[in-house]
C-alpha cells in the first residue's frame, strides 16, 4: 500500500482556525464517517464498504505512528507511549489484557472509543476503522503484518470494544 | 377479564416471582396451557431465566477468581458491565505482569481507592529496585578494586557442573570469562581449567600474554543465595608482586653483583644438583678452576675500576664459551672463577679452557692511562674431570682443580692443567 498522506498534509489548524480551536465534536466526527460509510455501502455493498473503511483505517495508524509515536524498542514503553497518546488526542483508552510478545498476539480494549461508544444496539460490531487504525500502528512498530478483529463492541452491547490482533506473517 | 386469563395471569406471576427469588421455574407455570397468544411471553420469561442463569454462573466464576471465564453471549445484555468490569481486571493483571517485570510506566486509573494504593506500591517498588540497583553497583564498585572473585553454584548429580553466580571485574579479565553487566545477572558454567585448579591457597602461575600472575586460591561456603550450602566463594589472592620481589631478591642473593654470574653459594647449590645427577648416571663431571694472571699487579698498576672492567670481560668470555644450559659460570672469590661441567669429559674440559685461555689472551683491554694502548690479560686453569662416586663429594672435585690451577700458577701461568682425581 503506497502511502501518500502526510501529518503535514493535514494543516496548520491552529492557525486556520484561531477562535474555533483544534477540535470537533464527536457527533461530527460519527457523522463523517458513517456518512463516507453508508454512501461505500451503497455504492459497493457492506463488504467492499467495510474493507474500504479499513483499509483507511489502516493509513491513517501508520501516518499516526510514524508522526505522532516514537516508537521505543522497549514493548511496555511502547504501550505506554500509544495509551497516552490515544488518550491525549481523545481517541479511546487503550488497556492491554493479554500480550504474548513470541506469538506477536495481543488482546486489548479500547474504551469508550470515538467511532462507538454510545451506539445504540446493533447486530454487529461497528470499529472497522479502528481495526485497521490499530493494524496499522502495529505494524509500522513492528514491521510485521496483523491482522485485527473487533471481538466486542459497544454497538453489540458491550462496555468497552475489545480487539484481537495477531501477527500473519 | 376470563377466568381463564386469571389462571394464566397467576402462573406468569409465579414465573417472574421465581425469576425474582432465583427459584428454578414451577414446571405447572410453565406447562400451564396459556392462551396461544401468550407463547411469546412465556417464551421471553424462558429467554429471560437462560440469561439469568448464564449471569449467575458467570458471576459465580468472577467472584470465585477466575477472571478468564468467558463471558456469556453478547446478546445477554446483563453482563455487559460485568464484562467491562472482567475487561479491567484483565488490564490490571497485565500491569501487574508489566511491574513484575520492571517495567513501572503503567498506572492504574480505573479502580477507585484501589488505584492509588496500587500506584504508590508500583512507586514504592521502582523507588526500591532503584535504590538496589544503585546498592548493587556500589557493591560491584567496591568487589572490581578486589583481587579476583568468583561466587560459584553447586549443582549436585551433574558430574559435579559448577555455575559461576558472580565474577569480579578482574576474574573476568584474567580469566578470560564474558562481561558481567549486573552483579547478580550471571550465569556461566565455570570453565574447565578454572574448576580443576587446586583450592587450598597452593601458588598458581598464570601467564598471561603480557605477565605472569601468581595466586593462591582458596574456596569457602559462601551465603549468597538462600542455597548456600552450594554456593562458594573463590578467592584468588594475587601474590605476583611477592613472587616478583622474591624472585629478585633470589636473584640478588646469587648473583655476583658486578660480573653476573653466579657467586660461591649459588655454585655450590647448583653444582651439587648436577654432581649428583652424574653419580646416578656415572657420567664425567668436569670442574675448572680460573684466576686471572697477576690481577693484583694490574689492579695497583691501572687501578680498581680497570680491575673491575678486567673481571666483566673475563665473566663474558667464559659466559659465551660455557653456554649450555646445565653449564654452571661462577665467581668464587676475588679474581677466581669456577665452572662446573656436567656430562662433560675431561679431554672437552680441557679443550675449553684453552679456548677461554686463547681468547682472554686475544682480548684487547683499553689501557685506562694510555687510549692508544691495549692490555692483554692471561689467566692460569686448573681442570678435574672424574666420574663422580660417593668418596668424590663436591668440594673434593673443586680442591682438585684447584690444586691443578696451582700447579698452572707454579709452570708458568697462561695455561691449563689437568689433574686426575687422586685414588683411595
Amino acid at each position: 500500500m503506497n502511502q501518500t498522506l502526510q501529518w503535514s498534509d493535514l494543516g496548520d489548524i491552529k492557525t486556520g482556525r484561531g477562535n474555533l480551536g483544534t477540535e470537533l465534536p464527536v457527533e461530527m466526527y460519527r457523522l463523517l464517517q458513517y456518512t463516507i460509510m453508508d454512501e461505500l455501502t451503497e455504492r459497493f455493498g457492506s463488504e467492499d464498504a467495510e474493507q474500504i473503511l479499513r483499509s483507511a483505517g489502516y493509513r491513517a495508524g501508520a501516518v499516526f505512528s510514524q508522526s505522532l509515536l516514537e516508537k521505543k524498542e522497549d514493548f511496555y514503553d511502547f504501550v505506554s507511549e500509544l495509551q497516552e497518546k490515544l488518550k491525549t488526542m481523545k481517541i479511546g483508552i487503550l488497556r492491554v489484557e493479554k500480550a504474548d510478545l513470541e506469538k506477536l498476539e495481543l488482546v486489548m480494549t479500547v474504551s469508550e472509543d470515538l467511532d462507538c461508544s454510545g451506539l445504540s444496539l446493533q447486530d454487529n460490531t461497528v470499529c472497522v476503522y479502528d481495526e485497521g487504525f490499530i493494524a496499522g500502528i502495529l505494524d509500522d512498530y513492528t514491521g510485521k503484518t496483523f491482522d485485527v478483529k473487533e471481538v466486542d463492541c459497544w454497538a453489540t452491547g458491550d462496555r468497552t470494544c475489545r480487539f484481537k490482533a495477531h501477527a500473519t506473517n | 377479564m376470563t377466568k381463564d386469563h386469571e389462571s394464566a395471569l397467576q402462573h406468569l406471576a409465579l414465573i417472574l416471582d421465581s425469576l425474582l427469588e432465583n427459584k428454578p421455574l414451577p414446571a405447572e407455570s410453565i406447562d400451564y396451557a396459556y392462551p396461544p397468544e401468550w407463547t411469546p411471553l412465556v417464551d421471553s420469561c424462558q429467554r429471560l431465566q437462560n440469561a439469568i442463569d448464564e449471569f449467575n454462573a458467570y458471576v459465580l466464576a468472577l467472584s470465585q477468581g477466575n477472571i478468564d471465564v468467558e463471558a456469556p453471549p453478547r446478546k445477554n445484555y446483563l453482563a455487559s458491565s460485568l464484562k467491562h468490569f472482567q475487561a479491567q481486571l484483565q488490564h490490571l493483571t497485565w500491569q501487574a505482569e508489566c511491574i513484575t517485570q520492571g517495567n513501572y510506566n503503567q498506572k492504574l486509573d480505573f479502580m477507585g481507592t484501589f488505584s492509588e494504593v496500587f500506584n504508590t506500591m508500583a512507586l514504592q517498588l521502582e523507588f526500591r529496585e532503584k535504590q538496589l540497583i544503585s546498592q548493587q553497583d556500589s557493591m560491584k564498585r567496591v568487589f572490581d578494586k578486589l583481587d579476583p572473585i568468583f561466587i560459584v553454584e553447586t549443582h549436585a548429580g551433574t558430574n559435579n557442573a559448577e555455575t559461576i553466580l558472580y565474577a569480579n571485574q578482574l576474574a573476568q579479565e584474567r580469566f578470560h570469562l564474558q562481561e558481567q553487566t549486573h552483579l547478580m545477572e550471571y550465569s556461566a558454567t565455570l570453565p574447565q581449567d578454572i574448576a580443576q585448579l587446586p583450592r587450598d591457597g597452593t601458588p598458581m602461575e598464570f601467564p598471561d600474554a603480557e605477565n605472569t600472575y601468581w595466586y593462591r586460591i582458596t574456596s569457602s561456603y559462601f551465603p549468597w543465595t538462600t542455597h548456600h550450602e552450594n554456593t562458594l566463594l573463590f578467592q584468588c589472592v594475587d601474590i605476583t608482586t611477592q613472587k616478583r620481589h622474591a624472585a629478585k631478591l633470589e636473584q640478588a642473593a646469587n648473583t655476583d653483583e658486578l660480573t653476573k654470574v653466579l657467586n660461591r653459594r649459588a655454585f655450590e647449590f647448583s653444582a651439587t644438583h648436577l654432581w649428583e645427577a652424574c653419580l646416578n648416571t656415572s657420567k664425567p663431571f668436569s670442574v675448572l678452576m680460573f684466576d686471572l694472571d697477576y690481577f693484583k699487579r694490574c689492579n695497583d698498576t691501572y687501578g680498581h675500576q680497570f680491575g673491575d672492567l678486567c673481571l666483566k670481560t673475563f665473566a663474558d668470555i667464559l659466559k659465551k664459551v660455557f653456554s649450555r644450559s646445565s653449564d654452571i659460570v661462577a665467581r668464587y672469590g676475588g679474581e677466581e672463577f669456577v665452572v662446573a661441567l656436567p656430562f662433560t669429559p675431561g679431554d672437552m674440559a680441557i679443550l675449553l679452557g684453552e679456548k677461554v685461555r686463547e681468547r682472554l689472551q686475544e682480548t684487547p683491554i683499553p689501557d685506562p692511562c694510555d687510549n692508544s694502548l691495549d692490555v692483554h690479560l692471561t689467566v692460569s686453569i686448573g681442570v678435574t674431570s672424574p666420574i663422580p662416586e660417593p668418596h668424590y663429594p663436591l668440594n673434593t672435585l673443586i680442591a682438585r682443580a684447584d690444586q691443578a690451577l696451582y700447579k698452572a700458577k707454579e709452570d708458568g701461568r697462561n695455561r691449563v692443567v689437568f689433574l686426575e682425581m687422586e685414588t683411595g
